[in-house]
């Protein structure tokens, strides 16, 4: 779990540092377009040019909307926050708050209920009752009070009793329903208020500055890209001049993911539409139902599965990083080049930078700091384990909890089997990658040192997928290790 | 252990810290209030050797006293970290 991979350069240095030539220009560092940038007409420049962007985005089916929102939110001045708070708001309404509302619906039928509750008054009443216990968690915390003294694991603690008292038959009927609609209002929110209580212990925030930042208007998954308010202010642009080299940013990356998205469907249309290759799953299902594809047919929808996964990755978590930055928060990237990873841990940073985040932040240092402090080398590998393990089974368990309500806990938590297995087979070998890396670049040449440690790295990942790939619920361990046993030759 | 003055935790701490960094090819300079984490030029791997380092060298507990990575993300922070009452040894 490292973060080593992203260059921090964000002034306007007039030295471009790879001379050659460039598929998007570094307009972030050309002096002019930086002083431009921050004139009147500069900025009427850069609205057009996002303007531009988002048509072409809508073209392809990306939403890239938010990016006027954002653009007004930087040039707020003052009114920056408050500006944020609404379009956030503004956002989250016109999204439901992110409830699922048709699980809600079914649960209600199934649970013969339906007649008798008003679905959008207790949707309505739910998001309030939730927004006042966050802001009442938060104010607390601010005002120095130790509630919950440990976030995290006082927030899935809570939570996780909650989904175990739904199972229970006292709750049948409306109080089952009652209760999954603050569950499923509050499940989006969760790792947002995770940061949120970490950071009004320290920040001086009011509470709606915080609640601003629960799913940005950028964008974001259960996973908040730019995590919370104290991260976010670290990164946000001071002056006119950081303002312009952020947003230059912005526009640049923005205008990479629009390539990358083009070329992603034009991927798609070459491999399934062009040569027909099945999908993963379609190659998966035909196996279980006894007519498997030719074995290389097989490795190559894996492969393609695994590269298309990773473009996926790159367009979605580029668009909200480009619109953040466009909003004046010079974030990272999310994914940045993670086929250059040469080990298992550079990888997994690589590819989901904020998701690691948020495992790092609330699973590895609160273990790292606490477990096995006389061990250096236990000590890290439990810390990576408890991360990527059992925080990472942890976040996709809630972020699935709907099984548990149209399965019944036992079968959801059994349907977990094979996440589990690829958790624990990527947090063992991530937590050994981390244990043997050493940080002086090794002399081995370019295909030892480079290349050949690549390949295996995302060869690993490209096989382990098997088993975290789509369909996770319904298929067994052992029917994905059969698949794979198929693929390498041990079985027919 | 006796409380080490400000100006030779800062001197350690630079020294250590532009070690971590040569390593990773980081030659750019490095200022008391550059950020060292959130900006991207260390990873968790050395902030987990630099709270072994500090642990080992100045016998701070960060369980006990709370762990937060802002208070390592400069040479500065962790000057005040080390030399706060709170995060002394009894």
């Amino acid at each position: 779990m490292s973060v080593e991979s992203q260059p921090y350069d964000g002034a306007a240095t007039g030295v471009l540092a790879k001379p050659s030539w460039r598929l998007i220009p570094q307009i972030d560092r050309d002096p002019t377009l930086v002083a431009g940038v921050q004139e009147a007409h500069g900025r009427v420049l850069l609205c057009c040019g996002v303007g531009l962007l988002a048509v072409l985005f809508w073209q392809i089916g990306i939403d890239f909307s938010s990016a006027g929102l954002a653009l007004a939110c930087a040039y707020a001045g003052r009114y920056r926050r408050v500006l944020i708070f609404l379009a956030t708001s503004l956002l989250l309404w016109r999204s439901g708050f992110l409830v699922d509302r048709t699980f809600l619906a079914r649960l209600a039928i199934d649970e013969g209920v339906a007649d008798r509750i008003d679905q959008p008054l207790v949707s309505a009443a739910m998001v309030a009752i939730t927004f006042a216990l966050f802001s009442v968690l938060l104010a607390m915390r601010g005002a120095g009070a130790i509630v919950l003294r440990r976030p995290t694991l006082g927030l899935l603690v809570a939570f996780l009793a909650l989904v175990v008292v739904t199972q229970a038959s006292f709750t049948a009927g409306t109080p089952r329903v009652l209760l999954w609609s603050f569950l499923m209002t509050f499940q989006p929110y969760l790792w947002f208020l995770a940061y949120g209580l970490v950071d009004a212990a320290k920040e001086r925030a009011p509470v709606w500055q915080h609640l601003g930042v629960f799913h940005p208007f950028w964008g974001a998954t259960l996973t908040p890209f730019g995590k919370g308010l104290s991260y976010l202010r670290r990164f946000e642009a001071k002056t006119s001049e950081e303002l312009a080299v952020t947003q230059l940013k912005g526009v640049k990356l923005a205008a990479w993911v629009l390539i990358l998205a083009i070329g992603k469907i034009c991927f798609g249309e070459l491999v399934h539409g062009q040569l027909r290759l099945p999908m993963f799953d379609d190659n998966l299902l035909q196996y279980l139902a006894g007519h498997p594809q030719p074995r290389l047919v097989g490795w190559a929808s894996v492969v393609v599965f695994f590269v298309d996964d990773l473009l996926s990755m790159t367009v979605f978590g580029g668009v909200i990083v480009a619109t953040a930055r466009l909003a004046g928060f010079r974030l990272l990237r999310n994914t940045y080049r993670p086929l250059q990873s040469a080990t298992l841990a550079e990888f997994w940073n690589r590819y989901y930078f904020y998701y690691k985040e948020l495992l790092v932040d609330h699973f590895f240092y609160p273990t790292f700091v606490r477990c096995f402090r006389g061990h250096r080398r236990l000590r890290m590998f439990f810390a990576t384990f408890a991360a990527a393990c059992i925080g990472n089974l942890l976040f996709h368990f809630i972020r699935d909890i709907h099984f548990v309500g149209e399965m019944g806990l036992w079968r959801a938590v059994v349907g977990e089997q094979s996440h589990a297995f690829y958790t624990f087979v990527l947090a063992v070998s991530v937590g050994l990658s981390q244990m043997r890396r050493v940080p002086q670049p090794a002399p081995r040449g370019w295909l030892r040192g480079r290349l050949l440690p690549c390949l295996w790295v995302s060869g690993f990942f490209c096989v382990i997928h098997i088993f975290d790939a789509p369909l996770d619920r319904e298929h067994s361990l052992w029917q994905r290790a059969e698949f794979l046993f198929y693929l390498l030759g041990v079985t027919t | 252990m006796t409380t080490t003055e400000r100006p030779e935790v800062r001197s350690r701490m630079r020294h250590y810290i532009t070690q971590r960094l040569i390593m990773k090819g980081d030659l750019s300079p490095l200022s008391d209030d550059d950020l060292l984490f959130t900006s991207g030029r260390l990873d968790s791997l050395d902030a987990v050797e630099l709270i072994m380092s500090i642990e080992t060298d100045y016998g701070i507990n960060f369980s006990d006293i709370g762990f937060d990575l802002t208070r390592l993300d400069s040479i500065s922070a962790i000057a005040a970290l080390v030399q706060q009452p709170s995060a002394e040894p009894a």
